[in-house]
């Protein structure tokens, strides 16, 4: 007799598609529904799980699209401390889909928040959508001013230039300005600001909410970039703290789920935009795998792995080639000297006029004990 | 009579040559009289100056013989001080200003690209780590009083541009100096960064002669050394004064307190 599941394909099958396969060999992705090119320019933005997936994307030989770059003065790690290249442009943690909807709308000059600044004092100027960029804020005003504005015009030259997003979604619970809607990735009083329950509330997106934001969003982005292609991912990073009266447990799953649930809509009603099973593949080893750190909340270097792995897999057209180029490209250029900078140079000079001053120190007459 | 030990880099030689100068004075009979040895770190006999890891510095033990050699009074430190110069000497392909948080009605450079203040201290402490960590091991390797002297202010940049046997000049300058503003400013900053470490160690500060800076915040005249970042030898005898006063100043204190 035949029945809709006596053809069933191995990916469909639990005990084939799971349970004997190698934990490290979890592929829970069947289908894409476009590849990403070399020279396509992947931006990425999202909660702090999409902080590895930027991370690997720039070390994988693709296109990694930084509009917003350190001043080459910088070294690379304070460059990365300070924000640069962490995602595309610098607006650090991007938590939920109400946040990159106002983003958007921020960098389009379509939405301007009332509470746009938070002074702690004359010398520490925070700026409440990226509370965490600079670890002591802003100098003054005006470095805030120019530093946002000039941010604002990387994000927009993204949204405008990119091939592929993706974002990755973090959270449903957000605290947002009872003055005009406007949401913080952090809550006022935590990292700056003063909370004020006259000011500020909380809100738990919700299934449709989050749908709403995300339609809105690829229908503002399509506007300004019609082929832009989105592949959205869910955080499977649990909630640091709910603000909801419940166990944190509880509103976790709550807000994977209806994240999940939500990019399940998103993708069934808008075209180029693709699932990616990030979350599956880190929680939904079922005992299998421990892709958790000691909290039980950070993912382990083998779990970023395994999901960029599979992501490259499915997503990169000819990733075989792109592999073995980027060996022979870095085996090339391990062999060659790195060419310095231009700081790497004057520190060189620098340090040769040092050493011929020194020289004078061996010329001084002995009238004084050396 | 004040005996000290004074380490440091490149910028001890205008001290050393300082202190004989001051030795060499006709000074009043109420003037202290002072004795001094001194040690260049990048003197391949005390390298590596510093070994361990951050929170467990071990000196060089060659130079906790120097610090053991004789009953000195006082430590001076002339570490690093041309962090600034590295960065502010040529002009960037991007060129940068930013706006220093101690002096923030400085005017900027228009058209530069601005950058956050806390980038451009975190890319200074980066290149200030060695006699960072250096400061640090020496302060933990001996219960002397020690001071360390701030960096001299940048030369004007017609100084810079007119030394004719100035590597600089040769060798980058055809990109363009960056202009004064900009590297009295990145002076400053790297100051303050030092300035708030010593404080953190317990290590006495002692700013550069108020004699010694024109009214650009650049090297006056009279402290020019001879290539595009050194001080001369007048410039250390103020340095050297005011050591003395501030070693004067601190036993007072000690002793007041006390």
């Amino acid at each position: 007799m035949s029945h809709p599941y006596t053809h069933l394909p191995d990916h469909a099958l639990w005990r084939r598609a799971v349970a004997n396969v190698a934990a490290s060999e979890l592929d829970p992705v069947v289908d894409v529904p476009f590849a990403i090119g070399t020279h396509d320019k992947v931006a990425t933005s999202g909660s702090c799980f999409a902080q590895h997936i930027g991370r690997y994307l720039r070390d994988s030989g693709l296109n990694y699209y930084v509009t917003e770059t350190a001043n080459p003065i910088a070294q690379a790690d304070v460059a990365l401390q300070m924000g640069y290249g962490v995602f595309t442009a610098r607006y650090g943690n991007i938590y939920t889909s109400r946040q990159l909807l106002q983003l958007l709308r921020r960098a389009f000059g379509r939405f301007t928040p009332k509470e746009d600044v938070w002074v702690e004092s004359a010398t520490k100027i925070i700026d409440p959508f990226r509370p965490n960029i600079q670890p002591e804020g802003f100098s003054s005003m005006l470095e805030y001013r120019t530093d946002r504005d000039n941010h604002l015009h990387h994000v927009r030259e993204m949204f405008e230039n990119l091939d592929v997003l993706v974002f990755t979604l973090g959270l449903t619970e957000c605290w947002r300005s009872r003055e005009d809607g406007a949401v913080f990735p952090l809550c006022p009083g935590v990292l700056g600001g003063t909370f004020e329950k006259s000011r500020h509330e909380f809100v738990n997106l919700d299934v449709e909410d989050v749908v709403s934001d995300m339609t809105a969003f690829v229908s503002e982005l399509r506007a300004v970039n019609p082929e832009a292609r989105i592949i959205l991912t869910v955080s499977p990073v649990p909630l640091i703290a709910t603000a909801e009266p419940r166990h944190v447990l509880v509103s976790t799953v709550a807000s994977k789920s209806v994240l999940r649930v939500a990019c399940e809509k998103i993708v069934k009603t808008c075209k180029n935009v693709a699932y990616f099973p990030s979350y599956e593949i880190v929680t939904g080893g079922f005992g299998k795998t421990a892709y958790f750190a000691e909290d039980c909340r950070s993912v382990t270097e083998d779990g970023v792995a395994h999901v960029m792995r599979v992501f490259m897999r499915h997503y990169v057209r000819n990733f075989a080639a792109l592999r073995s180029l980027k060996e022979l490209v870095g085996g090339l250029a391990a062999r060659a000297a790195p060419p310095k900078s231009e700081v790497e140079q004057m520190a060189q000079v620098v340090r040769v006029m040092c050493e011929e001053e020194a020289l004078d120190l061996a010329n001084l007459p002995q009238g004084m004990k050396r | 009579m004040y005996t000290f030990i004074a380490l440091g880099h490149s910028h001890i030689v205008a001290f050393a040559k300082g202190a004989y100068e001051y030795q060499g004075s006709n000074l009043p009979a109420e003037a202290p009289r002072i004795q001094g040895s001194f040690v260049y770190l990048y003197d391949p006999a005390y390298n590596p100056v510093v070994t361990g890891a951050a929170d467990a510095l071990e000196l060089n033990p060659k130079l906790h013989e120097q610090l053991a050699a004789a009953p000195w009074n006082f430590v001076v430190l002339v570490c690093g001080g041309n962090e600034h110069n590295v960065l502010g000497i040529v002009r960037n392909k991007r060129p940068f200003d930013f706006v220093l948080s101690s002096e923030p009605d400085l005017p900027l450079q228009p058209g530069y690209e601005l950058v956050p203040e806390a980038l451009m201290r975190e890319v200074l402490k980066k290149h200030m780590a060695e006699p960072l960590q250096t400061m640090r091991a020496f302060r933990s390797a001996t219960s002397l009083p020690v001071l360390q002297l701030e960096p001299p202010p940048p030369l004007p940049n017609h100084r810079v541009l007119a030394y004719p046997r100035e590597l600089v000049r040769t060798s980058l300058l055809r990109k363009n100096i960056a202009p004064e503003l900009i590297r009295h400013k990145l002076w400053r900053l790297e100051s303050e960064i030092y300035r708030t470490f010593c404080e953190e160690i317990g290590i006495a500060y002692l700013r550069a002669p108020a004699s010694m800076v024109d009214e650009n915040g650049m090297l006056a005249e009279a402290g020019w050394g001879a290539d595009a970042t050194h001080a001369n030898p007048r410039y250390g005898l103020e340095a050297v004064k005011g050591a003395i006063n501030l070693y004067q100043a601190q036993m007072e204190q000690a002793r007041v307190s006390s």
